[in-house]
């Protein structure tokens, strides 16, 4: 009997122990109305050198009902010499937990660059509440001006920055996506130099336009590349499969639309002085845009007009690559990752990469004409 | 037959049988006379059927000539019983038996009246294909209903009494060529060896007989459809039917067992294949939405989509309590709801469940208490219990999801996972009379119920 009411007891505390704790709110429990999502994050520089950093954040404030009020908006900012003392202000400022699960969008402002990318990225991989699978960003003329951008179309509750990169929106081959682990394997990593996408908005912040990108190198030199250098990059780097070529002719103007495409490259170093990249280009597309009729007869003539074409679009953008000494794409780490290491193959393709050849082969297949004849 | 040929022991065992059920008003000692003809019949009154008795005992012993075709008439009689001992006799008297007193003999008839032996529809496992009628409370019946589906000779139905009190009979059922005989002797030698004094249901066996003194999941399947009984037999399992109940119990079973709808047999093959994928999905939301939601809410918000995120928290604007209590509340709510549906009156119940889930569902919106999300996490939560065929899973998931609810509210995600898995470790851990609990039958039926070899 004693034994029993023991055991009974002993289930009792425990019960009891265990309904303590539900009491207990600790740090873990916060209700998601105790917190306030941040969204995006941007960083820019202020001309202070005592306080560098100026961190905005865009919060998300909800309201009772989002189908018809929709989602607010509301922005934090601060400088300060770090961007965690930055955070820890920003906190100050708000009554609620600010929480980064969600801000998927890290934008930095041009003027950042000119620091060490490593020192201000190291703040967003150290921390555990910011995903690895955030897009970066350049904003122009500022980040914080790129943030507090609201587009018209942006609706309620769905922010626009993430619809531009996360491909559930809009699909672009003007748009370059960088996810954070990305960029950071790309800022430590030689052989391969981060990429990201240049945000430009306008006076009014009625719009943001993403059809740029910007390469930074190992030495922190910045390379901008304008429209179509960002939609061969997309293509090269197998980021993007479409691609639009306006194929000029002596005869006929047309615009292909590739749907699909695949890339690859090869290195070759037969002869130290003259490294050839050898890239190959599978692209299948129909005819879009015509300034005369089109013959489907002559599909095959329209296919190695277009493969031209593209070749030389490639080419162009490659030697540009290799002329402002950036590499985007990897050769480097190809070039590395290829043979075996003897701890200086890095300076090896310094080298060797301005000296290097491009091939690069097109195999264009236009599959039609795109009109019913 | 003991008490053949002493005279005076039939008179002493006569007497003693009154006595016994003397105090009682309805005992009836009557003896019949005439010329030379004599006998005694007793029996209690209100299980006796009186006008059978008349039919059958009565009349006969006033037309027939002498007390040699008496006895000769009634010696024939298909519902005579045996004679074993005088405790026996008792017992099948209050039962509905008779005892005639012919010449120096002592005979046994069974002349019952059973008031319960109306097939009824089914109601707690309803189908739309397959057999409409259930069981009735009367052993016999139900035997009849049984065999009349089941037409093999190795059909074995062996009686028992059960009930140190009560003394009710139950009937164990088994396919004598397909039965395993392990399980067979184990459910024989726990009913045995079960001391309980009123046993009033099949499924109170169950939980007498499952070797747990505190379980959760049951691993005896209670079922009321024949064609259920039919199937299993034929698979080879025990059937435990009870004198008085309206149900059986089928051992041994495992978990997919209770998931299964009988349906499963009768409907084409890709729309049961859908509305199994219905019931297993049904089982994992009722399990874990309401964990699901705390963790989300409160720990983990970045799993799900910002949408969602913004919507809940947008929702919870104004909500009073930590989302865990908002979930308890209204679970609660839900439980006490479908637990009133399940005691009133027929007609009352689509009243107590409009008012309780329309009324109370938006009034707690309204009044803030609630996010309009809960709500349809409770209404998700609730349907989806239902779609699980058999009552007592359904009722121990129902159990089960708070468990999985505290374990959400201690530690998020991370503590449903563990909770998911401590529950299948748990229920990977048990067995149903040596079947292992959650076994994965990969091969064929006709391999799983082989015949026994002989």
């Amino acid at each position: 009997m004693i034994k029993k009411v023991q055991r009974f007891g002993k289930t009792l505390l425990l019960l009891s122990f265990v309904a303590m704790l539900l009491i207990q709110s600790g740090c873990g429990f916060k209700d998601i109305d105790k917190r306030i999502f941040v969204l995006s994050i941007g960083v820019d520089h202020t001309d202070n050198e005592e306080t560098p950093y100026r961190v905005i954040l865009k919060l998300a404030v909800p309201s009772g009902s989002v189908k018809q009020s929709g989602t607010e908006y509301t922005y934090l900012t601060k400088e300060s010499e770090s961007l965690s003392t930055a955070i820890r202000h920003l906190k100050t400022q708000t009554d609620k937990e600010l929480d980064f699960g969600h801000a998927k969008v890290i934008v930095f402002g041009e003027g950042i660059l000119h620091h060490e990318l490593k020192e201000i990225m190291d703040f967003f991989i150290r921390r555990r509440d910011i995903q690895m699978v955030s897009y970066v960003g350049i904003g122009k003329p500022s980040a914080e001006k790129v943030l507090k951008a609201e587009p018209e179309s942006e609706m309620a509750g769905s922010h626009a920055l993430f619809n531009f990169f996360d491909q559930n929106g809009v699909e672009s081959q003007l748009i370059v996506t960088s996810y954070l682990f990305d960029f950071r394997r790309r800022v430590f990593g030689n052989g391969i130099d981060p990429i990201m996408p240049v945000l430009s908005t306008n006076e009014e912040k009625k719009r943001i336009d993403i059809n740029k990108a910007l390469i930074v190198n190992d030495e922190n030199k910045t390379v901008e590349l304008n429209q179509k250098q960002t939609a061969v990059y997309n293509l090269m780097s197998n980021n993007f499969e479409r691609y639009d070529v306006r194929v000029k002719n002596d005869d006929q103007n047309f615009t292909v639309a590739i749907d699909t495409s695949e890339v690859n490259f090869q290195i070759q170093v037969d002869s130290k002085q003259q490294p050839i990249i050898k890239m190959d280009v599978e692209a299948v597309g129909i005819i879009q845009e015509s300034d005369r009729e089109t013959d489907f007869r002559k599909l095959q003539d329209y296919s190695e007009a277009a493969s031209k074409t593209i070749k030389k679009d490639l080419t162009e953008v490659l030697k540009m690559f290799q002329k402002e000494g950036v590499d985007p794409l990897g050769f480097g780490l190809r070039y590395k990752s290829t043979r075996l290491n003897n701890n200086k193959r890095n300076e090896e393709w310094q080298e060797l990469y301005p000296k290097a050849t491009f091939e690069v082969n097109v195999n264009a297949l236009i599959k039609s004409t795109g009109v019913i004849e | 037959m003991p008490f053949k040929n002493r005279k005076s022991d039939v008179e002493v065992e006569l007497e003693w049988l009154i006595n016994e059920l003397k105090p009682s008003s309805d005992i009836l000692h009557k003896p019949l006379r005439l010329d030379d003809k004599q006998a005694e019949l007793v029996y209690i009154k209100s299980v006796v059927d009186g006008a059978q008795l008349q039919q059958i005992v009565i009349k006969p012993f006033f037309e027939l000539a002498s007390e040699q075709h008496v006895e000769a008439y009634l010696k024939s009689l298909p519902n005579q019983q045996e004679f074993t001992s005088k405790e026996q006799v008792l017992l099948e008297l209050t039962k509905g038996s008779v005892v005639v007193k012919l010449k120096d003999e002592l005979l046994l008839f069974e002349i019952k009246k059973v008031n319960t032996d109306t097939v009824r529809e089914t109601n707690i496992e309803p189908t739309i294909m397959g057999p409409q009628y259930a069981l009735s409370e009367d052993l016999a019946t139900n035997l009849n209903l049984i065999r009349q589906r089941y037409h093999k000779p190795s059909l074995t139905v062996e009686t028992m009494e059960i009930g140190k009190k009560s003394n009710q009979s139950l009937a164990i059922i088994y396919d004598e060529e397909y039965v395993l005989d392990g399980v067979l002797e184990q459910i024989k030698s726990q009913l045995e060896s079960l001391d309980e004094p009123v046993v009033q249901t099949s499924t109170q066996i169950q939980r007498f007989i499952n070797n747990q003194k505190r379980s959760l999941i049951p691993i005896m399947m209670m079922t009321e459809r024949t064609d259920r009984v039919v199937y299993n037999l034929a698979g080879g399992k025990v059937v435990l039917l009870l004198d008085g109940s309206p149900t059986t119990i089928i051992a041994p079973a495992i978990f997919w067992d209770f998931m299964t709808s009988m349906e499963d047999n009768y409907g084409m093959y890709w729309v049961t294949k859908f509305s199994k994928f219905l019931r297993y999905l049904g089982l994992f939301v009722s399990l874990i939405l309401p964990g699901l939601y705390v963790a989300a809410t409160s720990f983990n918000p970045e799993v799900f989509r910002v949408e969602l995120a913004l919507s809940i928290a947008g929702s919870r604007i104004g909500v009073p309590y930590p989302s865990f209590i908002e979930v308890l509340f209204m679970l609660i709510f839900m439980e006490l709801l479908t637990e009133a549906s399940i005691r009133l009156p027929k007609a009352v119940t689509g009243t107590a469940t409009t008012v309780g889930g329309l009324i109370l569902g938006t009034a707690a919106t309204e009044a803030a208490l609630a996010s309009n999300i809960i709500i349809i996490i409770v209404g998700a939560v609730a349907i989806s219990t239902f779609v699980i065929p058999i009552n007592e899973m359904s009722f121990a998931i129902r159990f089960m999801r708070y468990l999985l609810l505290l374990a959400a509210t201690l530690a998020g995600l991370a503590g449903l996972t563990l909770g998911l898995i401590g529950l299948l470790m748990y229920v990977a851990n048990r067995d149903s009379f040596g079947e292992p609990y959650f076994k994965i039958f990969f091969k064929k039926k006709q391999a799983e119920t082989r015949v026994k070899p002989s």
